[in-house]
Parts: structure tokens; C-alpha cells; sequence
């Protein structure tokens, strides 16, 4: 093999290099998810300031936002290796693609929990059929579908073609959680980040926001990389 | 201590609520994923043993 010759997005389509790199990546994640999760917790918990409004209990917020952007984020990441999968004749596209739903429910069922415990203290209710509410319990009831429809399919590649058209379908979803406090009137308020405009949280709220989710990033992906591993083992010794 | 203690006033039962079961729901995913590729390993290695034995 030419060492010198440039290195193709197919090459880790082979398992046996997919492993080889996952196990590296997920390693790394596994250690950053360690150490940014533990530094969230101090400086969420005893760095970050009291909040004039809310309280104590706006510190759930470290927790929910990035659980419900991973949520979306894994949902996405769900449909686009199903197409790959399905397109491109890929298996471990599609292998990634299911080893990430599992991780994706449980993000989902975290920002529904922390939401609902967060909700009670400060709108006084633990819960609303609102936009944004009501699209994160679908997306939970589309990743739930997800997983029962791949896991009941014994033969891998009609698994595959049948996950991939609910990941599709359901992806139209995402938008709409993502855009629901702007197109309608919702209790949720709106983005509390955004990318084109200043912060308007103390630095020490941030900071732990941002720790917290590094940690979630690094969690999401270690866990779908060894999930997706363990899966592409289980399916070779089937095979 | 203090910000710890104080956290169980007021809305404290709901800052633990939340946290609580996340980080056990996320240190238990952690160990059931690593627990499921060490069994795959497994099994595709006596796989293996079958088949060329």
C-alpha cells in the first residue's frame, strides 16, 4: 500500500479499521468526558453564582441544555449515516447509525426529566403540551420506534433500510423542536446561547455550561463508538 | 460545604432531582457499553476457536 497516497472516507468503512480507530477516539472521549463532567460539577455547584431570578434551581440548566442539544444533535447524526449506510452501501454507517440511538433516548429522557424538574420551581408546573415540549416527547417516542423497529429485524441490512426511513422521517422533527419557541407562542423561553450575539450569563454560569457540555459531546460519542464496535462484532460473528 | 448545603433549601430537592439520576444514567450507560463490547469480544474470539479448531 503507498503510504504517501491521500487517505479515503472508505478506509475506515472496513470493520476491522473502524475498530481499530474507535478504540483510540473513544478512549480519549471516555477520559475528556471524566474530566470535563467532574469540572462541570464543581464549577456548576460551587464556582457559578446563586441566580438573581431562578435561584438554585436554574443549576439543573448545566444539565438540560446539553442533554436536549445532544438529543437533536444524535437524531441528526442518526439520518445522515443512514444515508450513507443506505446510499453507499455502507454496513458500518448504518451500524453507527444504530449505535447511537440508545445514547440519543437517553439524552432525550434526561431533558424531558430535568425540564420537568425545572419547570416546576419556575413556571410552577412540571409540565405543558407546548411546541417545544411536546416535539421532545415525539422525538423520544421516534428514537423508542427507532431502536424496537432495527432490534425486531433480524437481518442487518433490511434493518438498516427500515431505520433509515423512520431516521429520515423523524428527522423532520428536529427543525421543528429546534424553531418551535420562534414560530409559535411557547412557555419555553428562547435560546438562552447564541452564536451571534453576546451572553447574557455571569462567565461562571457559562463556564460550567460549556464544561458540562464538553462532557455531554465527549460521553455521546464515546458510548455510540464502543456501542457501534460491540454491534459490528456481534454482526460479523452472525455474518 | 456552604453552596452545598444550601442547595438543599429552597429548590435544592429539585437541583438534585435532576442531577442525581443523569449522572448515574450516564456512568451506567458508560459501563453497560464497555460491559457489552468486552462480551462481543468474547464471543467473537470462541467464535474463532470454533472455527478453526
Amino acid at each position: 500500500m503507498d503510504r504517501h497516497a491521500p487517505t479515503r472516507w472508505t478506509t475506515f468503512a472496513s470493520p476491522a479499521r473502524f475498530d481499530r480507530l474507535a478504540a483510540a477516539v473513544a478512549r480519549w472521549c471516555w477520559a475528556v468526558a471524566l474530566v470535563a463532567g467532574l469540572a462541570g460539577l464543581y464549577v456548576g455547584f460551587f464556582v457559578a453564582p446563586t441566580d438573581a431570578t431562578q435561584g438554585e434551581a436554574y443549576r439543573i440548566l448545566f444539565i438540560h441544555v446539553p442533554a436536549a442539544w445532544l438529543s437533536m444533535i444524535c437524531y441528526l447524526a442518526i439520518a445522515l449515516w443512514s444515508v450513507v449506510g443506505w446510499v453507499f452501501k455502507v454496513r458500518m454507517a448504518s451500524r453507527l447509525a444504530r449505535a447511537l440511538a440508545p445514547s440519543g433516548a437517553l439524552y432525550t429522557a434526561m431533558a424531558l426529566w430535568t425540564g420537568a424538574l425545572w419547570g416546576q420551581p419556575t413556571w410552577g408546573t412540571w409540565w405543558v403540551w407546548d411546541a417545544r415540549l411536546t416535539s421532545e416527547l415525539i422525538l423520544l417516542l421516534l428514537y423508542l420506534g427507532y431502536i424496537a423497529l432495527v432490534e425486531s429485524i433480524d437481518d442487518e441490512r433490511r434493518a438498516a433500510q427500515a431505520g433509515a426511513l423512520v431516521a429520515l422521517v423523524g428527522a423532520l422533527n428536529v427543525p421543528v423542536i429546534y424553531f418551535s419557541v420562534r414560530w409559535w407562542n411557547t412557555l419555553h423561553q428562547g435560546a438562552s446561547i447564541s452564536l451571534t450575539a453576546a451572553p447574557s450569563m455571569a462567565q461562571q454560569m457559562l463556564l460550567a455550561l460549556a464544561l458540562c457540555t464538553v462532557a455531554f459531546w465527549a460521553h455521546a460519542i464515546a458510548a455510540s463508538l464502543t456501542r457501534a464496535r460491540a454491534i459490528s462484532l456481534e454482526q460479523e460473528a452472525d455474518r | 460545604m456552604n453552596e452545598l448545603s444550601s442547595l438543599l433549601q429552597g429548590h435544592g430537592h429539585f437541583v438534585w432531582g435532576a442531577w442525581l439520576p443523569c449522572l448515574v444514567l450516564l456512568v451506567a450507560e458508560a459501563l453497560l457499553v464497555r460491559a457489552r463490547l468486552r462480551r462481543a469480544r468474547a464471543d467473537a474470539a470462541r467464535h474463532l476457536g470454533e472455527e478453526s479448531s
